[in-house]
């Protein structure tokens, strides 16, 4: 958990347009001269987020609706849904996770690329939900590290577009930065 | 049941391939283990319980009405089935009686159900085929229901409409016309869907003679439902074992003889149809009966009334046990099934009087309709599972459960 | 379709001594034999021509401890011909140790359905059944410890928090320790 005092209390809304919110403090990875490519690149990331299509279980419905053409989720680009996580920028856990397919969800996170997100989609996925049981992961953080959380039984499409704009945000103006971007990605840490 | 030698296996004449958990045509993480001789299927192992989630033990330490929502989520593309039948189960364990017009919304909102279910299943089916069109005339049809079920019962999907003795509450006056406004238009739209598919030359070379199971051995896989009927057995429990007043509704069941995908997909857009026409029975015999009954009053298996909780001491404590204790049902057990949008969904629940069900046993028809996938699949080729897959129209919560 | 009581007497006469009682309860025909004879009944059931009850809708098993005996199977039949239902049910004892499994035999022989339900039962409620090609777990997976549905198992799984999962990718042992 970060320390309350280092959250961003007002965080970046849709209609910000600067490239760096207030605060900002310059990326020490990135070169000065190369700031505004940076920027670009995030814009980039940011309009053409391809999930992988990962659907467990009810929420996964709410997330094909918001694919459909009434809640039409390519307004946010994020409509190509791709079958292999290679050739994919963001996990949509949406669904209840077994033990059983814990292995599953932590093999195919470590296959894809970075930058790679993770958006937990319901209740189930963010915390157990109604499944508090010997056979449920209680919250999908216990194998991979989550961006951003959508509560809901299922999360109404528009709740899953509401939070895929938050994470837009984020990921726009740099806060969303992978944790695991400059390590080996090894929850022991080494 | 494997049709290879070893020595071929040795050889390595046979690949082994992995449709992993995650794959885009298996409707959900079932993983299947393909033996493969070029193209062709010589042995398929479904492995299952990737969504294994123990509803069946979490109903024995929650109380009658509180499982409700569990069951809600089991085959989560016809939620309003999985609460019709455990209802319908419980309500025979008590006896207890259903008001007429609880029957007939019932029996509304279970139509209604079967036409989401199979929009969704010819969207994806489609899709997985190749008309990735199909997706969005499915999908959007689906939306148009769903805005009934957000009517009826606040929710789009998870509604836990249908209560032991009847329903949540009433429908809201605008139910009527909304439903029939739909039901006026939907004939045309499952028009336009089989316009596209039912002579088209792709769909039928990709499902014609495709993943055939005999008479004999589906009616020895139990498979019931829509799997019987394109075999050619005339079978359907709305018809055979009434339940929710369906003796006084009059549909015809579609029954078509080759067994093949194609005409699974015959009897399920046919179905549709039949369940539009069911759906305007039932809203003329709701008009009929009398506005505000969708539960029989009764002291230990209902809630009281509102005012009745406002102003006396009884109706309070009645209140109170209603909903911290639940419902006891009189010791026994009993076994309810409906015709679900994808076989036979029934819940066997056991009693011991107490608040908490002993057990309780879900009967999902995509349990055992996955069962049957490798005696269609072995033998074909591998683009013919994915046609296969789709045509037994499974969803891996009821699987799992 | 034909009525309760009829049916009755035909599955009675039918099964003769096999069965030990049949009753109607709660709208339902039910027949409990002894676990040893369930083949042999389930193959009369299916074949003869009045009764025909050739689908086997599901079968399962019930935990009704600490009532001796422990387990009772649960056989739900259909018969197409006379749209009507059969349950047969049969007490099993619990044996002794936790090693050793209860054990019955298969009746996959007789319906193909029993084939996966079997699985699921042995998987879920710790019973064995003789005979089964394909006995092994179902929807836990292969490692996992214990039956869940018996009643001594917790339903959050706690005590046995020690299996979990152990999660391995191919380079990186890794290892949740769970």
């Amino acid at each position: 958990m970060t320390d309350p005092s280092k959250r961003l209390i007002n965080a970046p809304s849709m209609d910000d347009k600067r490239p760096y919110i207030d605060g900002w403090k310059p990326d020490p990875h990135v070169p000065i001269l190369l700031t505004r490519l940076d920027y670009l690149l995030r814009l980039a990331q940011t309009n053409s987020l391809w999930p992988v299509s990962f659907g467990l279980a009810c929420c996964a419905i709410e997330m094909m609706a918001s694919m459909g053409p009434k809640y039409d989720q390519s307004r946010f680009g994020a409509e190509v849904f791709r079958g292999t996580p290679r050739q994919a920028d963001l996990m949509i856990v949406s669904g209840r996770l077994s033990w059983k397919m814990a292995p599953v969800v932590r093999e195919l996170y470590e296959l894809m690329a970075h930058p790679k997100w993770v958006l937990s989609m319901g209740a189930c996925a963010s915390c157990g939900g109604v499944f508090q049981t010997y056979s449920i992961v209680p919250g999908i953080d216990h194998i991979i590290p989550v961006d951003i959380y959508i509560p809901g039984c299922p999360p109404r499409p528009e709740a899953l577009q509401d939070g895929l704009v938050k994470l837009q945000n984020r990921i726009r103006t740099g806060v969303a930065k992978n944790p695991f971007a400059e390590t080996s990605g090894r929850m022991d840490g080494t | 049941m494997a049709k290879f030698t070893v020595e071929e296996h040795v050889q390595g004449k046979h690949m082994v391939l992995n449709m992993g958990p995650q794959h885009p045509s298996t409707h959900g993480v079932l993983r299947l283990v393909l033996e493969l001789d070029g193209e062709r299927v010589v042995q398929c192992v479904p492995h299952i319980g990737y969504l294994h989630t123990g509803i069946e033990k979490l109903s024995e330490y929650h109380n009658y009405t509180k499982n409700i929502t569990h069951y809600c989520r089991m085959d989560y593309l016809a939620p309003i089935n999985n609460e019709l039948a455990y209802c319908l189960a419980v309500e025979k364990l008590i006896g207890l009686p259903v008001p007429a017009r609880a029957s007939y919304i019932r029996v509304a909102m279970h139509e209604l159900t079967r036409c989401i279910s199979h929009l969704i299943w010819i969207a994806t089916h489609g899709m997985d085929i190749g008309a990735q069109s199909l997706f969005f005339y499915g999908m959007g049809e689906r939306e148009k229901i769903l805005e009934f079920y957000e009517l009826v019962g606040g929710q789009r999907m998870m509604t836990s409409y249908i209560r032991i003795g009847g329903l949540q509450a009433d429908v809201p006056a605008e139910f009527d016309e909304r439903v029939r406004a739909w039901a006026k238009d939907f004939p045309k739209a499952v028009d336009m869907i089989e316009g596209l598919l039912t002579k088209n030359p792709i769909w039928t070379k990709r499902t014609q003679g495709v993943g055939v199971l005999d008479q004999r051995t589906t009616i020895s896989y139990g498979l019931m439902g829509v799997l019987f009927r394109a075999c050619g057995i005339d079978m359907d429990l709305r018809r055979d074992n009434p339940y929710c007043r369906f003796e006084e509704f009059s549909f015809d069941v579609p029954v078509f003889p080759e067994g093949d995908v194609y005409s699974r997909y015959q009897v399920r857009m046919e179905e549709m149809r039949q369940s539009c026409r069911l759906v305007v029975q039932a809203l003329d015999k709701i008009k009929q009966t009398e506005p505000g009954t969708t539960m029989w009053v009764s002291e230990h298996f209902a809630p009281p009334k509102r005012d009745n909780v406002e102003r006396d001491i009884e109706g309070l404590i009645h209140h109170f046990k209603y909903w911290t204790e639940g419902i006891k049902p009189p010791a026994g057990e009993a076994y309810a099934a409906i015709e679900g949008s994808k076989g036979e969904l029934g819940f066997y629940v056991v009693s011991d009087g107490s608040a908490q069900p002993v057990r309780v046993k879900v009967r999902g028809a995509s349990f055992v309709n996955l069962a049957a996938l490798p005696a269609m699949v072995e033998g074909g080729l591998i683009a013919d599972v994915v046609a296969v897959i789709g045509s037994i129209d499974i969803v891996l919560g009821e699987v799992d459960r | 379709m034909v009525k309760l009581d009829e049916l009755q007497v035909l599955v009675k006469a039918v099964l003769g001594e096999r069965a030990s009682s049949v009753w109607v309860e709660n709208g339902a025909l039910i027949a409990r034999v002894p676990p040893e004879l369930i083949v042999h009944v389930l193959t009369a059931l299916r074949d003869d021509e009045r009764l025909g009850f050739g689908v086997l809708t599901y079968m399962t098993a019930a935990d009704y401890s600490p009532r001796l005996p422990r387990f009772e199977l649960v056989y739900d039949l259909y018969s197409l011909k006379l749209c009507e239902r059969l349950r047969v049910k049969c007490d099993l004892e619990d044996t002794g140790s936790e090693e050793e499994l209860p054990e019955v035999d298969t009746v996959s022989g007789v319906y193909l359905a029993a084939l996966w339900h079997e699985r699921e039962c042995y998987d879920l409620m710790g019973i064995r059944f003789r005979g089964h090609p394909d006995l092994r777990r179902i929807v836990l997976p292969d490692r996992w410890d214990g039956h869940p549905l018996r009643k001594d198992y917790p339903f959050d799984g706690k005590r046995v928090w020690k299996l979990g999962c152990t999660v391995v990718d191919s380079a990186r042992n890794v290892n949740l320790g769970l």
